[in-house]
């Protein structure tokens, strides 16, 4: 009995899966479990180490071979014909609808978390001489911190933006493609601080940069990934630079090494993750209806059940703004016609006016020649009968 | 001659066949000819090989670059950029990146420039749009310009540094002469790749002025160029050679082809004459190659103003065969006609485009 | 302020005047300083490639000055070898500036070279002008008699002529080294004798070839105020260079000087203009058409080309050669005799390595 009892289990409660994916920052991940007042979370650490944001998607906007095996695997995507895919929790098919039934899921998008970039940093970093050097002026950033360093080559600025607006360029891509597909709770995840000692650096990558190079190209990577976040709302970024770093360097207390967090860091992580998916609904766009207000009070949970109506109206939303913009070209386009218009008026008035003038002076030459004429008459009329 | 005893030999009785018509020149088909014959020192793959010039210097640059030579890179691309933006922004395309350097005074000034000795009064020029700040000295480095005086002067002083430890580093410089007429700044003499106008830097005939570099003037600007360069790199060797890409448009009242014909000339005679003062300076005859072995019609593009693959292939060969110290490794000139299709226009190119940009207003 | 390149003319723009233009209609000649009426007595002098300009303007119609006709009684082969009517006067081939100073200042008895013959294969032979008679003279009174004529000849053309056309080939020549006398070739082989204690070898430069062009320019102009002269350069190549060159490369050296002299001192002279005879043989992608096969004669297509040139731009006469091709079918048929540079190749093909 004892012994039957000391085996007996107990299911805590179904956890909501949270699949990291992306480089090597995806491994403290592993399976660790999170609760939040009674709410459990798990996180799926997803690996791919052949994987970096500058091949995320190719230039036909193909998924990156591995990660569509791991998105297919998961069953998070189902792959229809050759190249083409669906999101599962969209999927209409009694197979799929069966499977969710059975295994008690939720038709809701799963929560995804990228990390991506680390390895394109390094890429950027070590592309460059160490002496190189590149200015970050809409960027802060304070290379006082660091120790001084001699530079030989100045990049220009408009450049690198525009190379690293290049290899990153496929992941934003890419994050796009499944936010279209209906991946509403993709995160995307900004590159942690590296260490601060150059010596261990180099240790680790094999490559020697100084800390101010390293950090400064973070702080760039950093910068475009919040600058894509912000202008597709719908992707989430996570964003622990400040919470991890200490005047602008790495605060070792949530580092396991020379480049990855430790569980501390995880935590902070998940935590930002948590309160942006409990407030999520909160900031999605919705007209004060009384129906969805009693949505919102009652969503604690995130799934897709509740986040049709805001799917819905964020769509009208979406809708009205093309009308929009719509009637405001073709308000454009009217002007332009209208002044085009004016112009040819202009014209054909101004013509109209001169050959009118033409004709005035005509008038008034004969009109002279005339008075001559009859001045002549009079006096010869004149001379004639006096 | 100097043997007493060679007192009543006739000159000519020992003549090498390269010095003889009938040996050197008849006999071969117009594209056997090779007009250099003897060179003054060999290149190897070891040498760092630094080059200049005009137009034509790019090409050769290319080919350096790819046939496997220490070709001497002071201000390499960053490993990310894509082709694309190498062109852009003229990464690889000369040693350092100083654009076009036509005149020999403009390649004397760039030295002096790098080495501190010159600071020209006129800082920038305003591109065509008024936050558009170029470098008078390299105007299409990269497009658009940039974004402020300082940042471009903050990388013309690491560019300047670059070329500095350019003439500091290599072993050979090869230096393509392409013009002589050109375009001044009045007060310091500055002298610029391109005239000042038409949305690269604004005219002011109070400010600029032309000059037509002469003979003399141009033996000095190079003989001034040598001495300075030997002074902090004495090793250094220097291969000149002449352009044989004609000008696009002549600034004297005579017929274009007739200025072509006359610059050339003067580039030719001021080579030969700094050949004999240096003896660390060799010239090498693409000029004559392109020009001299009756097959001219042949070597141009359609605009009869670039020459074409075939041709450089035919001056790249020559290049190795008589300048490298292992000719017989180098039978494989890569072949650039895939390349040099991508070639950007040349800044010279750009007048034509000046020009022709007003007469469509 | 407008740009400059503004103003440009057509022909100063390669685009619109090179460009998809027919090569043969390609003319690098804009404008005259000048213009040749039929009064004009034009006189010329020059290398190999003057004689190819002498017999156009002879059959031209203008006004050619030949101020040595010779005997009336000598048949055109025998004028032909004995050097009359190849140019203005029997000189033969001026190849150098220097050589082109010395001749006004000999015949206007400002120098006298200090040595007066050399032994030539059938006797004795002027060292100014070594292949002028076959037959070589037979006394050295004879030969100094039919220089002192020749001289008085050439003075008389000099005084004469309104336009003095010279084309310029040779920068590289053989001097005596104490009076510096300039010869058309090198002695030796039979036509003086080498000797380099007595004979010196000179590259002229840009700036000796500028002097003597000056001082020969005002020489002229003090004999003679109203002439004008018209520069140009030969585009013959260099048979051989005794400059430890290519010999392609130290023709390209020679020209390039060459051109670069005239057009400075057209810069320097009203009086003086340049003709660009040599651009257009060279500069008009034309040149595999413009050579014969040994690549240093330039064929008659390209003498067309340029007399054509010559006349449109130098002249307000319709000469008749440019309607019918030649204006003396009997010469035009006859073959040229050989310049006196040929020679040079002459020896170097018949007796190679054999002088030791």
């Amino acid at each position: 009995m004892t012994k039957e009892n000391e085996t007996q289990l107990e299911i805590v409660s179904r956890a909501t899966p949270i699949y990291v994916v992306g480089d090597s920052h995806c491994l403290i991940f592993r399976d660790l479990v999170f609760e939040q007042r009674g709410r459990y979370f798990v996180t799926k650490a997803k690996f791919l180490p052949a994987l970096y944001a500058r091949i995320f998607t190719d230039d036909e906007s193909a998924f990156n071979a591995a990660l569509f095996e791991t998105l297919r695997d998961e069953r998070l995507i189902r792959p229809d014909g050759s190249r083409a895919w669906a999101a599962t929790h969209l999927t209409d098919s009694p197979f799929v609808d069966g499977a969710a039934g059975l295994s008690e899921q939720k038709r809701s998008a799963p929560i995804l978390v990228f990390f991506l970039g680390g390895g394109d940093l390094f890429y950027f970093i070590k592309g460059m001489d160490a002496q190189t050097d590149f200015s970050l002026d809409a960027i802060p950033f304070d290379s006082g911190q660091f120790p001084a360093r001699p530079i030989s080559a100045m990049l220009d600025q408009k450049l690198v933006f525009e190379s690293v607006g290049q290899i990153l360029g496929p992941l934003f891509r890419g994050l796009r493609l499944l936010e279209r597909a209906g991946f509403s709770n993709v995160y995307l995840h900004t590159i942690p601080p590296d260490t601060i000692d150059d010596r261990e650096y180099e240790r680790l990558s094999g490559h020697f940069a100084p800390a101010v190079l390293r950090y400064k190209s973070s702080v760039l990577f950093n910068a475009m990934l919040r600058e894509f976040t912000r202008q597709n709302p719908r992707i989430g970024l996570i964003d622990t630079w400040d919470k991890t770093t200490v005047g602008g360097k790495r605060d070792d207390r949530f580092s396991l090494d020379g480049f990855h967090f430790n569980k501390l860091g995880a935590r902070l992580t998940i935590e930002q993750l948590v309160r942006q998916l409990n407030g999520r609904l909160s900031v999605m766009p919705s007209p004060p209806s009384p129906d969805l207000i009693r949505v919102v009070t009652e969503a604690s949970r995130v799934d897709e059940s509740n986040a049709a109506p805001f799917r819905a109206s964020a769509a009208r939303f979406s809708d009205m703004h093309e009308m929009l913009e719509e009637s405001l070209a073709q308000v454009h386009s009217e002007k332009e016609r209208a002044e085009a218009e004016l112009a040819t008026f202009r014209r054909i008035a101004e013509e109209r006016l001169t050959e009118i003038h033409t004709l005035t002076e005509t008038a008034e030459q004969r009109l002279r020649l005339l008075q001559e004429c009859h001045a002549e008459v009079q006096r010869l009329l004149a001379q004639r009968f006096p | 001659m100097s043997d007493p005893g060679d007192r009543y030999v006739f000159p000519y009785a020992n003549l090498a066949d390269y010095q003889n018509w009938r040996k050197a020149v008849e006999p071969f088909a117009a594209r056997q000819i090779d007009p250099q014959g003897k060179t003054r020192f060999k290149i190897d793959r070891v040498m760092p090989i630094a080059s200049a010039g005009s137009c034509f210097a790019r090409r050769i640059a290319q080919s350096l670059r790819n046939s496997g030579f220490n070709y001497y890179d002071a201000e390499a691309a960053p490993a990310w950029l894509s082709s694309q933006q190498r062109s852009d922004y003229n990464y690889g395309i000369w040693s350092a990146r100083f654009g076009d350097v036509f005149t020999t005074l403009q390649l004397l000034q760039l030295l002096q420039r790098a080495i501190g000795e010159f600071e020209p009064v006129e800082r920038f020029w305003i591109g065509r749009q008024s936050d558009e700040i170029l470098d008078p000295f390299r105007p299409r480095i990269q497009p658009n310009g940039f974004r402020s005086i300082d940042e471009m002067e903050a990388q013309r002083a690491f560019h300047l540094q670059a070329v500095q430890r350019l003439f500091n580093d290599i072993d050979v410089f090869i230096f393509t002469m392409g013009l002589t007429e050109t375009w001044c700044h009045l007060e310091d003499g500055a002298a610029y790749p391109v005239c000042p106008g038409r949305g690269i830097g604004t005219f002011d005939a109070s400010k600029y002025r032309f000059r037509n570099l002469t003979v003399a003037e141009n033996i000095e600007y190079l003989g001034r160029f040598l001495e300075i360069f030997r002074r902090f790199n004495p090793r250094a060797r220097v291969i000149l050679s002449v352009s044989p890409v004609p000008l696009a448009a002549t600034f004297e009242d005579r017929h274009v082809i007739t200025s072509t014909t006359y610059t050339k000339a003067v580039l030719r005679v001021a080579a030969e004459e700094i050949r004999r003062s240096f003896k660390n300076v060799d010239y090498f005859a693409s000029y004559e190659l392109v020009m001299g072995t009756l097959n001219a019609g042949e070597y141009f593009q359609p605009d009869r103003r670039h020459i074409n693959s075939m041709a450089l292939d035919l001056v790249m060969t020559s290049f190795y065969r008589n300048f490298s110290s292992e000719p017989e490794t180098m039978p494989n000139i890569p072949n650039p006609s895939a390349a040099t299709a991508n070639l950007d226009p040349c800044d010279e190119d750009l007048l034509l485009e000046m020009i022709e940009r007003d007469s469509e207003r | 302020m407008s740009f400059p390149y503004d103003g440009i003319a057509d022909y100063q723009n390669w685009s619109k005047a090179v460009t998809g233009m027919d090569s043969h209609r390609l003319d690098p000649q804009h404008g005259a300083r000048f213009k040749i009426s039929t009064d004009t007595k034009i006189a010329s002098a020059g290398s190999c490639f003057a004689r190819r300009i002498a017999k156009s303007l002879r059959g031209s119609g203008l006004n050619y000055y030949d101020a040595e006709p010779g005997p009336k009684f000598l048949n055109s082969e025998q004028r032909d070898a004995h050097g009359y009517g190849a140019y203005s006067a029997r000189f033969g081939e001026v190849y150098t500036t220097l050589q082109l100073l010395q001749l006004l200042k000999r015949a206007t008895g400002e120098f006298q070279p200090l040595e007066t013959a050399w032994s030539g294969p059938n006797g004795l032979v002027d060292p100014f002008r070594p292949t002028i008679q076959p037959a070589g003279f037979s006394t050295l009174g004879e030969l100094e008699n039919d220089r002192e004529h020749h001289l008085e000849a050439v003075r008389r053309m000099f005084a004469e002529a309104d336009i003095f056309i010279f084309t310029m080939g040779l920068t590289e020549t053989w001097c005596h080294a104490d009076d510096g006398a300039a010869y058309p070739l090198c002695p030796g082989r039979g036509i003086g004798s080498f000797d380099s204690q007595k004979y010196r070898f000179r590259n002229l430069g840009v700036a000796e070839n500028v002097g003597l062009l000056c001082e020969f320019v005002e020489a002229l102009r003090e004999l003679n105020p109203k002439t004008r002269v018209l520069l140009s350069v030969s585009p013959v190549p260099l048979a051989a260079t005794i400059e430890d060159r290519h010999v392609l490369s130290a023709s390209t050296y020679s020209k390039s000087v060459l051109v670069v002299a005239a057009q400075e001192a057209r810069r320097r002279y009203e009086n003086v203009d340049y003709f660009a005879a040599y651009e257009i043989v060279m500069g008009t992608f034309n040149t595999a058409e413009y050579f014969e096969s040994d690549r240093r004669t330039v064929s008659q297509s390209a003498v067309e080309h340029v007399m054509r040139s010559f006349y449109e731009k130098f002249s307000d006469v319709t000469p008749r050669v440019v309607q019918g091709a030649a204006g003396d079918e009997a010469s035009a048929a006859l073959p040229l005799k050989p310049c006196d540079e040929d020679l040079l190749l002459m020896y170097l093909d018949r007796d190679f390595g054999k002088s030791k």
